[in-house]
C-alpha cells in the first residue's frame, strides 16, 4: 500500500468478494489497496477485512463517508445494487464497479443513469468477459462479422461454484438454496428468470454486440434442464440465437460464445469464473484457416479492475451508460419472455399429465 | 479366412462415398467387380430405392447407399438382402464406441444436444436424416420432433426420446467451420460428448465421458466412416443378417414428415 494507490471500499463480502475481487486485487497491489469492507453480517465484514488489513463496518453510509474510499465495488445481492450505486455516486466517489446485474428494472437503470450524469461518476458492470483480453482481441479482428454473422450460440456447462471458489480462496460463508418443485409453473419460470438474470447476463452483452436489432426479441422456445439451467432458442432481429446453460458436476466446464456467418466464424472459450486462469481464447475461422488470439496472461476480472483504475485517474473515457442500460433491458426482455414461455410449457405439460 | 466379395459402384456413388478408397483399405474382404458383383454401391439421390430394388433383382447380395435422400422404402421391406445406409456420421467408429456411455445416461432427466455444421447449400433433408440417424445409432430414435425455426441458415428443433429425454437439434450452414457433427448428453452428475468429423477423411471422432471424478477420452480410431460402412455390409452378408438401417430410416422419414407438417402448420 502506498499513498499513490487507489483506495477501494467493498459493499458485500460474500464468495464473490472473497474468491474473485480480493485475489484479483492481490495481483494489482501497485494500483489499489482495500480501505474498508462492509457486509450486513459484521462477522463476515470483520473476517474478510482482516485478510487484507482493511477497516470494516456493517453500515453502508459509514463506508461511503470514508474519504479514503475512492472506488466502490458493489458485491451485495442483486436487489441492493441499484440503491447502492446511486448512493456511491452521491457520495462523490471516483468510479464504481457494480457486480452484475447493476439493476433489476429499466426504471432503476435510468435512475442510475440520471444520477451518474449529474455526479459525473463513471460506472462499470462486472460483466467480466466484456473486459477479457481474448474478447477485446476478437473485437479488434472480426471485421464485418457483426453484419455477416447469422447464428449466435452462447453455451455454458457450469460446474458447482464452490469447486472454483475453493481453488481461488478459502471461503468463509456460503449461501444455501432450498430445493423447489420445478413442476410448479411459477417455480419453473422463476428458475429460468434467475438463470438468465444471474448467469446468462454475463455474456448477453456479447450476444447483443452481434444483434443490432436487439429490441426485436422473440423467444421461440425455452427448456428447463435438470437440475437447473436454461435452453432458449431466440430470434433477435435477423439473427438466430441460442442461449443455454446446464449445471453439472461433470468435469468438463464449458463457457463459449460463437458468432457464425457463411464465410467466417468466431468462437471464444472463456476460462472458468472465480479462478485467475488467464484470458479467453478466441478463434476466428475462415474455412480452412484460423486465427487464434490468446490465452493472454490475465482475465476479465483483472481487465475490469485495470479499466477501473484508468477511469478513476481520468485516463480512460467512461463507458456510455446507455449501452449498459441496453445490455440490461436486453437481458430483462430475454428473461421475461423465456420465463413466460417455460411457465406456459410447464402448465401445458401438467395438464397433459392430468388428462 | 475372410470371404472376399466383389463390389460395383456407380461413378457418382464412388465420388460421393469414396468407395474406391474404402475398397483399397479392405483388400482381403472386398474387390472391385463387374456387373454381377456381390455388393453394389449406390448414390443416395432421389431414385435410390428403385436403383436398390433393381440391383437386388439382378442378384446383388448386399447394397450400400451413400447419404440417402428421404424416400419411401416399402419396396425394400420384404427383401432378404441387407442394405447399409452410409449417412454422414453414423458409421464413424466413435459413434459405435459411444453407444454404451450414451444409453446408460438416457432417461427423462437427460438433455441431449446435437449440432451439425455443414457447408452452405447443403441438402437440408439429408442433413436432418443424418442427424436423426446419429441420435438413433448412438442413443435411441427421436420419437417427437418440432421445429422452432428452419431457414436457409439451418434450424433449431426440439425432440424427445422414448425415455422422456429431451433433445435440442441444430444445424448451422456455414463454410467457415469444418463440417462436423457433435452430440452430447448432459446430466446433473456427468456428461458424454461425441464429435464426428466429415466422413471424407479418416480424421477420428472423439468421445469424452466426464463425471465429477474426471473426464475420460475413449479410444481414438483413425478409420473412415465409409470403410466401417463397407465392413458392416461385408459382415451382414457373410453372416446372413439384415441390419437395422432401413427400419430406422423408415421411422426417421415418417418423423420428419410429421415434423414438417407441424412446422408448416405453425
Ligand atoms: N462476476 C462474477 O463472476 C460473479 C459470479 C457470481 C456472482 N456474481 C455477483 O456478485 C454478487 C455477489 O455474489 P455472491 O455470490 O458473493 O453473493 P452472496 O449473496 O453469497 O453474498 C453477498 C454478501 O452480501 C451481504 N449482504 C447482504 N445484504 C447486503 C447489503 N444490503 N449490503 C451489503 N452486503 C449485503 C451478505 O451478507 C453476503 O455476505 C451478486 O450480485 C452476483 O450476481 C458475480
Amino acid at each position: 500500500m502506498t499513498p499513490s494507490t487507489l483506495g477501494v471500499g467493498i459493499l458485500g463480502a460474500g464468495p464473490v468478494t472473497q474468491a474473485i475481487h480480493l485475489p484479483t486485487l492481490a495481483r494489482l497491489t501497485d494500483v489499489f489497496h482495500v480501505v474498508r469492507v462492509m457486509d450486513v453480517d459484521p462477522a463476515v465484514a470483520e473476517s474478510v477485512a482482516g485478510r487484507v488489513g482493511a477497516a470494516w463496518t456493517a453500515d453502508v453510509d459509514e463506508l461511503l463517508a470514508d474519504e479514503e474510499v475512492q472506488i466502490v465495488v458493489i458485491c451485495s445481492p442483486h436487489q441492493f445494487h441499484a440503491e447502492q450505486v446511486v448512493a456511491a455516486c452521491r457520495a462523490g466517489k471516483r468510479a464504481i464497479l457494480c457486480e452484475k446485474p447493476f439493476a433489476m428494472s429499466k426504471a432503476q437503470a435510468e435512475e442510475i443513469a440520471t444520477v451518474a450524469a449529474e455526479t459525473r461518476t463513471p460506472i462499470i458492470v462486472g460483466a467480466m468477459h466484456t473486459f477479457d483480453p481474448g474478447w477485446l482481441a476478437a473485437k479488434a479482428h472480426w471485421d464485418d462479422l457483426i453484419t455477416t454473422s447469422h447464428t449466435i450460440r452462447y453455451s455454458i456447462v457450469l460446474p458447482p461454484n464452490p469447486r472454483f471458489e475453493d481453488f481461488a480462496t478459502e471461503v468463509a460463508t456460503r449461501p444455501q438454496w432450498p430445493a423447489a418443485d420445478r413442476n410448479d409453473p411459477d417455480v419453473a419460470a422463476g428458475m429460468i428468470y434467475g438463470g438468465i438474470m444471474g448467469l446468462a447476463i454475463h455474456d448477453l452483452p456479447l450476444v447483443r454486440a452481434f444483434c443490432p436489432d436487439f429490441t426485436d426479441v422473440e423467444v421461440l422456445s425455452c427448456t428447463l434442464p435438470y437440475p437447473a439451467g436454461y435452453l432458449v432458442n431466440l430470434r433477435v432481429g435477423q439473427k438466430d440465437v441460442q442461449v443455454s446453460a446446464v449445471n453439472s458436476h461433470s468435469w468438463e466446464p464449458e463457457w463459449t460464445v460463437e458468432a457464425i456467418g457463411d464465410s467466417s466464424a468466431l468462437r471464444i472459450d472463456f476460462s472458468p469464473s472465480y479462478v485467475q486462469a488467464g484470458s479467453a481464447t478466441a478463434v476466428i475461422r475462415r474455412g480452412w484457416e484460423s486465427e487464434v488470439y490468446g490465452p493472454y496472461a490475465y482475465n476479465g476480472y483483472e481487465g475490469e479492475w485495470r479499466f477501473l483504475a484508468e477511469l478513476a485517474r481520468g485516463t480512460a473515457e467512461p463507458l456510455d451508460i446507455t449501452e449498459l442500460i441496453h445490455d440490461l433491458t436486453f437481458a430483462l426482455e430475454v428473461a421475461d419472455k423465456s420465463a413466460a414461455a417455460v411457465r406456459e410449457a410447464t402448465a401445458a405439460a401438467n395438464e397433459k399429465v392430468m388428462a | 479366412m475372410t470371404a472376399r466379395l466383389t463390389v460395383s459402384a456407380s461413378s457418382d456413388a464412388d465420388s460421393e462415398g469414396r468407395i474406391g478408397q474404402a475398397l483399397a483399405a479392405l483388400p482381403m474382404s472386398l474387390h472391385p467387380g463387374g456387373e454381377d458383383a456381390d455388393l453394389v454401391g449406390l448414390a443416395g439421390g432421389t431414385d435410390w430405392v428403385s436403383a436398390a430394388v433393381r440391383a437386388i433383382d439382378a442378384g446383388a447380395r448386399g447394397v450400400l447407399v451413400v447419404d440417402p435422400t428421404p424416400a419411401e422404402v416399402r419396396a425394400l421391406r420384404g427383401s432378404t438382402v441387407p442394405v447399409v445406409l452410409d449417412g454422414r456420421w453414423t458409421y464413424n467408429p466413435a459413434v459405435l464406441d459411444s453407444v454404451s456411455a450414451f444409453t446408460a445416461r438416457n432417461d427423462a432427466e437427460s438433455l441431449i444436444e446435437v449440432r451439425a455444421d455443414v457447408p452452405v447449400g447443403s441438402d437440408l433433408d439429408r442433413v436432418l436424416l443424418s442427424q436423426l440417424a446419429l441420435i438413433r445409432t448412438a442413443i435411441a430414435p427421436v420419437v417427437e420432433l418440432s421445429f422452432d425455426r428452419c431457414n436457409s441458415r439451418g434450424w433449431d428443433a426440439r425432440g424427445t426420446l422414448e425415455s422422456g429425454a429431451r433433445v435440442a437439434l441444430a444445424a448451422i450452414l456455414t463454410d467457415a467451420l469444418e463440417p462436423a457433427a457433435s452430440l452430447r448428453i448432459i446430466k446433473p452428475d456427468d456428461a458424454v460428448r461425441l464429435t464426428v468429423p466429415d466422413p471424407a477423411t479418416a480424421r477420428p471422432g472423439h468421445v469424452v465421458v466426464s463425471s465429477a471424478g474426471g473426464a475420460t477420452l475413449l479410444v481414438t480410431k483413425w478409420e473412415s466412416a465409409h470403410r466401417v460402412a463397407w465392413r458392416t455390409l461385408h459382415r451382414l452378408v457373410t453372416s446372413e443378417q439384415l441390419g437395422t438401417d432401413l427400419l430406422g430410416f423408415e421411422h426417421d422419414v415418417e418423423l420428419v414428415r410429421g415434423g414438417r407438417t407441424a412446422l408448416s402448420a405453425a
